[in-house]
């Protein structure tokens, strides 16, 4: 997840590798924050952060008077050192040639992808990814987008072209897609139904199974996240043992009927 | 056929220059002109990709355990680096995503990755020791040119609990045919289907040629191993996999030393680095490691049926790479530490650093 570190904190975190990086966004771009987040390894006791590049930019962001940084937080169990060179290496451009190629990808974009990009209401990577999606579609979306928070904006801008890409839809149908969107009363959960069908489904076995048991009795019954692993939480409070008892009975209710639904969740599909 | 590029450009360091691998290399290539360099870091910026050959000895520490996944089951592989980086360009290649901005690197004295084989097997002599040079980089891509299999496969053929793995997307296997002592050398072949290869893996063989390539490295007596790997989800891909498995039925079913299957994974970093393919439009959802795979249900229905095909065809151990408890569970009903027939693969070695 990409958050704000403040300056002063990141100009401290020593670099992963002993090379130098010379990349460096030109001055107007850096103050809007126009620039990838800078990565940090996270080495637990092994040493805390560590910063994968972005030393440069950060001496650079510094003369800029900047308060805080995007930093995108990696954790030793979620990279490894190779990857952790990959985002290294593929930052690591002579420094014109590397600002003439963002610029020219900021002038690729369409007109309303740029404008959210220069008011920093999406970052460049997202508005390169979906720039061919046709205008007209950008422009029945724009309003709705608007509505949206920064990573709701990132999510759903991704998750449509996705489906507009995937399901190989012409201008026609992506416009009938982005008007049937933005006049549901949940565009982005309708949105994530339609790129992750199966997902969905296994959502709705789900429900249907537990939903009618616990309704109303305040134990809440939760899948593993995204159904990857076999073990389901539960959770209710009590105060008195006649409290516990009858959760325990509806609990024990469930037993008997759960376990050729876990089975569909975790190990086979329909 | 060969599927390497002849590379536009070669840099050496020094203490490379005499070794015998290097001076076949130059031979073979018709001795190019070279540039000495120092390290890699003075080869200039616009050669830092895989247009060009760098050169060296090996510096560092010589075999490494395979990096494995947290939250997944990694069956205790060891790796050793000949060959950094690979010019097939496959779609789906991790390695493609962060060896771009880096020549293609060989190292090219095996000898001390031999010498740390043999301690290990003198150190472990009862446990099976699998090793392979195909973590970093194709086995067998630039073999032909540098021959350095060669060395690996003699400096080890006496050592009985080394299974030495040469794993590859090509035919290059010629050469190594008439090597005399080649203990339990194993020449494994990627394999996938058949659309998969010829969309999405770049200029590696055919799967009819890495089968045929399969029946020669057998005739000439090396035992085999296969990995479908990774093995992508689109539609039709069972009737597309089927004929990959049809073409298998050619080799040897008791030259098969192991089977290994994984479905499509990559991290979150390296889709954003990814084109944006058809086979990225399925369902793909974060697991334990980082780590995006497809749904859990739909890789041990998919595992299932791969093991379901293949058993019919082998008697050979087929395991799961870098998947979870609950889908080897799923699959198998069991952990692989528990089945005899995965007990010698999954068995740890320890292997530190040396110093």
């Amino acid at each position: 997840m990409v958050e704000k570190m403040a300056l002063g904190e990141l100009s401290g975190i020593p670099p992963l590798f002993p090379f130098q990086e010379k990349y460096i966004t030109r001055e107007e771009l850096l103050k809007k924050e126009i620039y990838p987040p800078i990565p940090l390894w996270f080495r637990g006791n092994k040493g805390g952060d560590r910063m994968i590049w972005g030393k440069v930019l950060v001496e650079k962001l510094k003369e800029l008077k900047v308060q805080e940084v995007l930093v995108r937080k990696f954790s030793s169990d979620e990279i490894t050192v190779s990857e952790a060179m990959i985002l290294w290496t593929g930052l690591e451009h002579p420094n014109e040639e590397w600002n003439s190629y963002r610029m020219k990808d900021f002038d690729l974009l369409p007109t309303p992808l740029q404008q959210l990009v220069a008011e920093m209401k999406l970052d460049l990577k997202t508005a390169l990814r979906v720039r061919n999606l046709p205008l007209e579609i950008i422009e029945i979306l724009n309003p709705f987008l608007e509505t949206l928070s920064y990573s709701q904006r990132r999510i759903f801008l991704r998750l449509f072209f996705e489906v507009f890409q995937r399901d190989l839809l012409d201008t026609r149908e992506g416009i009938a897609l982005a008007i049937q969107l933005v006049h549901s009363s949940k565009p982005l959960e309708e949105l994530y139904q339609i790129r992750y069908p199966e997902l969905h489904r296994l959502e709705q076995t789900y429900h249907a199974t537990v939903d009618p048991v616990l309704k109303g009795t305040g134990i809440q019954v939760s899948p593993p996240p995204y159904f990857e692993g076999a073990r389901f939480k539960v959770e209710f409070y009590f105060g008195k043992s006649d409290q516990l008892k009858k959760k325990a009975q509806i609990l024990q209710k469930l037993s008997e009927t759960i376990d050729p639904v876990i089975e569909q969740l975790t190990h086979d599909t329909v | 056929m060969t599927q390497y590029k002849v590379p536009k450009r070669i840099y050496v360091t020094p203490e490379a220059k005499t070794l015998p691998a290097v001076q076949h290399a130059l031979r073979i290539l018709g001795h190019p002109p070279y540039q000495m360099v120092e390290n890699p870091m003075e080869i200039p910026k616009e050669h830092q990709n895989q247009d060009t050959l760098f050169v060296t000895s090996y510096r560092g520490q010589t075999v490494h355990k395979c990096p494995g996944s947290r939250g997944h089951l990694c069956c205790n592989y060891l790796t050793i680096d000949l060959y950094l980086g690979c010019t097939l360009g496959c779609t789906y290649c991790i390695m493609k995503s962060y060896l771009n901005f880096s020549p293609l690197t060989v190292y090219a004295d095996p000898s001390p990755s031999i010498q740390r084989i043999r301690s290990l097997a003198s150190q472990y002599p009862d446990k099976a020791i699998r090793i392979g040079s195909g973590e970093t980089g194709d086995s067998l891509l630039l073999d032909p040119i540098f021959q350095l299999s060669r060395q690996l496969i003699e400096g080890v053929s006496d050592l009985p609990n080394v299974y030495l793995e040469l794993k590859t997307k090509t035919t290059h296997v010629d050469h190594l045919l008439d090597i005399p002592m080649k203990g339990n050398a194993l020449i494994a072949f990627s394999l996938n289907a058949r659309e998969i290869q010829e969309q999405e893996e770049g200029s590696s063989a055919s799967i009819e040629e890495r089968i045929a390539a399969a029946l020669r490295a057998a005739e000439a007596g090396y035992n085999l191993a296969f990995h479908f790997d990774p093995i992508v989800r689109f539609p039709g891909w069972q009737e597309s996999y089927l004929y990959t498995i049809y073409r298998l039925k050619e080799v040897p079913s008791d030259r098969i030393r192991w089977i290994s299957l994984g479905t499509l994974r990559f991290t979150g970093a390296l889709r954003d680095r990814m084109e944006d393919r058809p086979y990225l439009f399925e369902e793909f959802v974060p697991c334990r490691d980082g780590k995006y795979r497809y749904l859990q249900p739909i890789r041990i229905q998919m595992y299932r049926w791969f093991l379901k095909e293949l058993s019919a065809l082998t008697n050979a151990p087929i395991y799961l790479c870098m998947e979870s408890v609950d889908v080897w569970k799923g699959v198998y009903g069991g952990l692989p530490m528990k089945m005899d027939s995965f007990r010698d693969i999954f068995k740890n070695i320890p292997c530190k650093a040396q110093s």
